[in-house]
């Protein structure tokens, strides 16, 4: 009886102390909510341009002429050997006819064939996509072997736009990694200095609840329940933010900036505000506890 | 000890980690419902002989007895018990400035796990006690000095204790105000409560006529059962 006696009292002391010190909770919530969008936004970042890294690797294939002088036959049947490379994915065998007919529409004025005279100097070719942009050299070094490839004329991968590729990668995950980190320290360090500026006022409030021998328990039970409902309505407030934010922005740039193509992953968005909440509330409900510990040696 | 002692100091000494001495060597005995005055000048040891009292530190040596009851002996979570048995009145009142006269008394009955009515009772009866029974909604900062220590008192009687602390009480009082303070602390003594009050107010020691122990430096230089202020007013 006695239990329920001090929930009752503790959640009526929660309502009243979050009505009368709402000057102090409005700046809790609100140092909550920024530091956790900062932290949910650099999260995005990090999976955007995990997922624009991901996209330009997926676009990045190795083109392979052969002499113009070998036959179809031959040229097919080099396929088992293409396939053989290491990290292979996919690859499409060109014909020169295909080849034609492509240079052809980029010359929507000229007709090629006409000009060319009947004739096509140009080599039937393979397009090989890789699993990783890392094998890509790999794979050329292998296929520029004159002595396994003899038909091969020449093999064009886009060297720089590879070796720019893997740099930047490499260093946009440790960057968003490390941002990510950052972030999450400084939310720690925010809502926990808040919290403790918090408790710090209301000291006294502690000290003489201590004098007219109420237990630990008892004392934390508002503390408690302030900090739950700080920490969850400030997640919730980053959630909103971020999630209309995240919107606003991939409409934005969907009809302003049409070569970039952002993450819209719905169940990612919903994981990274379900983790928020969860981080939230627990920050706010631990944070709370940690703090009075010292106002409670009394 | 006989079956009246409230309360005893046994050879009690209090070291601070800096060194500096807060008792030494105290050996007093307070029987039930005394009334008794501890005076000297500050830093004499009034505060540390308190705060022992209540549990607020431990002695580097010796025995405190409480209610026949060793306190040195309590644990950790025993403390928010012991101290039910006792009210503190301070210098400064220590009200909570967001809460009203009724929420600062009632709060004391709250962390018993007492239920509303009975709070309800409690706490009506201790504000009419010290005759506040009609600003019980009013906020600390709408009352005056006087009226706020009435509220203090009230907090500290209203679970009726066996023992009243008081650090001052009247210390930030005007003279007619402090003698409102005296008379009610006194009504409470003759009804039993046994009451400790460190004072530094020659005038309301001298008037009450009531056991005088005198600290200086840790110890007790003077202990008249019905003493004044100063050894030369006897």
């Amino acid at each position: 009886m006695k239990f329920f006696r001090y929930l009752q009292y503790g959640f009526r002391d929660t309502l009243r102390s979050l009505w009368r010190h709402k000057g102090m909770v409005l700046v809790s919530v609100l140092t909550v909510a920024t530091m956790l969008v900062a932290l949910g936004a650099a999260t995005l970042l990090a999976a955007n341009s995990d997922y624009m890294a991901g996209k330009m690797a997926d676009e990045l294939e190795v083109i392979v002429y052969l002499n113009t002088d070998v036959a179809r036959e031959e040229a097919l049947a080099l396929e088992p050997a293409m396939k053989a490379i290491t990290g292979f994915e996919s690859l499409e065998f060109v014909p020169k006819e295909a080849a034609l007919e492509e240079m052809s529409t980029r010359f929507d004025e000229t007709n090629l064939a006409v000009a060319l005279g009947g004739t096509n100097p140009l080599p039937d070719a393979y397009k090989i996509k890789l699993e990783q942009p890392e094998q890509i050299a790999g794979a050329v070094a292998y296929l520029e072997n004159t002595e396994l490839f003899p038909q091969v004329e020449m093999v064009s991968y886009g060297q720089d736009v590879v070796e720019n590729m893997i740099a930047l990668t490499g260093t946009l995950e440790i960057a968003c990694i490390a941002l990510i980190i950052g972030m999450l320290l400084i939310a720690l360090f925010m809502v926990n200095s808040t919290i403790r500026l918090t408790v710090a006022t209301r000291g006294e409030e502690i000290n003489i609840m201590k004098y007219v021998g109420a237990t630990n328990f008892y004392v934390r039970i508002p503390f408690f329940l302030e900090g739950l409902v700080i920490g969850i309505v400030g997640a919730l407030l980053a959630d909103v933010v971020l999630y209309f934010g995240y919107d606003a922005i991939l409409e934005y740039i969907e009809a302003n900036i049409s070569f970039i193509t952002m993450l819209n992953d719905p169940q990612l968005m919903m994981l990274i505000m379900l983790v928020l909440l969860v981080g939230g509330t627990l920050l706010g409900a631990i944070g709370s506890n940690i703090a009075i510990k010292k106002y409670l040696k009394v | 000890m006989n079956d009246n002692t409230m309360i005893q100091f046994i050879n009690v000494s209090k070291e601070f980690p800096n060194g500096t001495v807060g008792l030494k060597n105290i050996d007093v005995k307070i029987e039930e419902g005394e009334f008794v005055f501890l005076v000297g000048a500050s830093g004499a040891g009034k505060s540390t002989f308190t705060k022992l009292m209540i549990r607020e530190m431990m002695p580097t040596e010796g025995n405190i007895l409480v209610n026949g009851k060793s306190i040195n002996r309590l644990k950790q979570r025993q403390i928010p018990h012991f101290r039910r048995n006792i009210g503190f009145i301070f210098q400064n009142y220590r009200l909570l400035a967001d809460r009203t006269a009724f929420e600062n008394v009632a709060f004391a009955v709250e962390v018993l796990g007492a239920s509303k009515r009975e709070v309800e009772r409690k706490v009506d009866y201790a504000l009419r006690l010290v005759g506040l029974e009609d600003r019980k909604k009013h906020f600390p900062d709408e009352l005056s000095g006087g009226e706020q220590q009435r509220v203090a008192i009230a907090r500290a009687i209203v679970n009726n204790p066996q023992i009243i602390i008081a650090d001052e009480p009247t210390g930030n009082l005007d003279p007619e105000t402090a003698k409102g303070i005296m008379d009610i602390l006194n009504d409470i003594n003759i009804k039993g409560t046994t009451i400790v009050m460190a004072t530094h107010d020659a005038g309301i020691v001298n008037r009450a006529s009531h056991r005088v122990i005198e600290l200086a430096h840790g110890e007790i230089v003077r202990d008249d059962k019905q003493g004044g202020y100063n050894i030369e007013i006897l």
